[in-house]
């Protein structure tokens, strides 16, 4: 199911006053890709990445929000859609009045049911070690 | 100053969803609400190892000291370019926007002839005629079901405080990746990047070519439908010589769409990665 997600926070800072970080000083809640295959110390996988693209923003409210079912490893997510449409058959006359011989298709306007079947969007991805700066 | 931290080892707890783009303040269309608390500043006057210029995501709803918002990727993905940082694609997506995209389609059908035996001509029109009817196809706009996560865009603006950066560490640019920072690996400009799934190889691609710089992808579908043609009864048996007329029964139709681009925005910078 797709759908849009809550980021639920597990964590949160407590108390007032300033935070002891980790000696590198890298603001904890910044999330990072790292080109290495697990997060460094002081850092933990960014869940709410895995399997997403990350789109920015600067609106707090939509932070940590999520849109959609995560990928799964190197997928090429597909879609499709439903078609739909008219087809007006014109009319070829005859010298016959109407009668039981039903081979002919009948002239007016068809409706046309079907599908634009699953297909990829087209667009290159690369998946990345994606890690959040923990609290320490 | 006051900042709010969302850190969120997260659960990514779904729902069914609106369309986006909620007002500020609701939950976003069925979006959810993050569960933010109003907080003093992690460390006032703090300062960090990132070099000025430095563009990163938070998992918190501002910047943290010796940072501001970097308006410019708004409602965007980045995608690493060694040579045209800031160039960008699409619209920004409002909150939570699910993008829909469009394609058309030629349709026709083609209809197999019977005859009758009689002749042709007079005032009976109730049978179509046999051969290529071309119709008029709508197709439904849809999304491409790309799942993403939106994280606050900020960019450095106070200097380093000289602090070791962990080995690895990806930042974005707008110009030339800083002294002592490598070129993020060529395979990546061009791509969309994802947060690796349990299970996922580092560094694999897969998708498309690599997008060409500010390339609006698009792609196609094949389609398949039915038309049925109905019977219309006529007094006459089936045989010579009055010919061409359509034959009843149900007709496949199947092409290709034409050409749609999903239309994620994006903005290009410069991926550089830490010694």
């Amino acid at each position: 199911m797709r759908g849009v997600g809550i980021a639920l926070v597990v964590g949160l800072l407590a108390g007032a006053g300033p935070v002891e970080v980790a000696n590198d000083g890298v603001p904890p809640g910044m999330v990072s890709f790292f080109a290495t295959p697990a997060c460094p110390a002081g850092w933990v996988p960014a869940e709410v990445a895995s399997g997403r693209l990350v789109i920015a923003v600067n609106d707090p409210i939509a932070v940590g929000h999520t849109v959609g079912d995560a990928l799964a490893p190197a997928e090429d997510r597909t879609h499709a859609h439903a078609i739909g449409g008219a087809i007006s058959l014109p009319g070829k006359s005859i010298s016959a009045a109407d009668g039981n011989n039903d081979s002919g298709g009948a002239s007016g306007s068809r409706t046309i049911a079907g599908t634009a079947g699953a297909a990829p969007s087209g667009l290159p991805f690369v998946q990345l070690t994606a890690c959040v700066r923990s609290l320490q | 100053m006051k900042r709010v931290l969302v850190f969120a080892l997260i659960a990514g707890c779904s729902h069914a969803h609106g369309r986006g783009g909620g007002d500020a303040g609701d939950d976003g269309d069925g979006g959810g609400t993050v569960d933010a608390l109003s907080l003093p500043d992690v460390a006032p006057n703090a300062s960090d190892p990132l070099p000025t210029g430095a563009i990163s995501f938070f998992l918190a709803t501002s910047c943290p000291s010796g940072w501001t918002s970097y308006d410019a990727a708004a409602g965007r993905a980045i995608v690493p370019s060694a040579t045209d940082p800031t160039v960008t694609s699409g619209a920004p997506l409002a909150r939570n926007e699910i993008r829909a995209h469009h394609h058309d389609a030629a349709i026709g059908v083609d209809l197999p002839s019977t005859s009758f035996a009689g002749i042709a001509g007079a005032a009976n029109t109730g049978v179509a005629g046999a051969g290529h009817v071309d119709g008029a196809a709508s197709i439904t706009d849809g999304d491409a079901a790309l799942p993403y996560v939106q994280l606050f865009a900020c960019k450095k603006t106070a200097p380093p405080n000289g602090l070791s950066i962990p080995g690895g560490m990806v930042a974005f640019f707008e110009s030339a990746c800083p002294t002592g920072w490598l070129e993020a690996p060529a395979e990546w400009n061009g791509r969309m990047l994802v947060g690796l799934p349990n299970g996922g190889t580092p560094g694999a691609t897969f998708g498309g070519a690599p997008l060409a710089s500010g390339e609006a992808r698009t792609h196609t579908h094949p389609y398949t439908g039915t038309v049925a043609i109905p019977s219309h009864g006529i007094a006459l048996v089936s045989g010579c010589c009055a010919g061409g007329y359509a034959s009843a029964g149900d007709r496949t139709i199947s092409g290709t769409t034409g050409a749609g681009t999903v239309d994620l925005p994006y903005v290009q910078l410069r991926a550089c990665v830490a010694p």
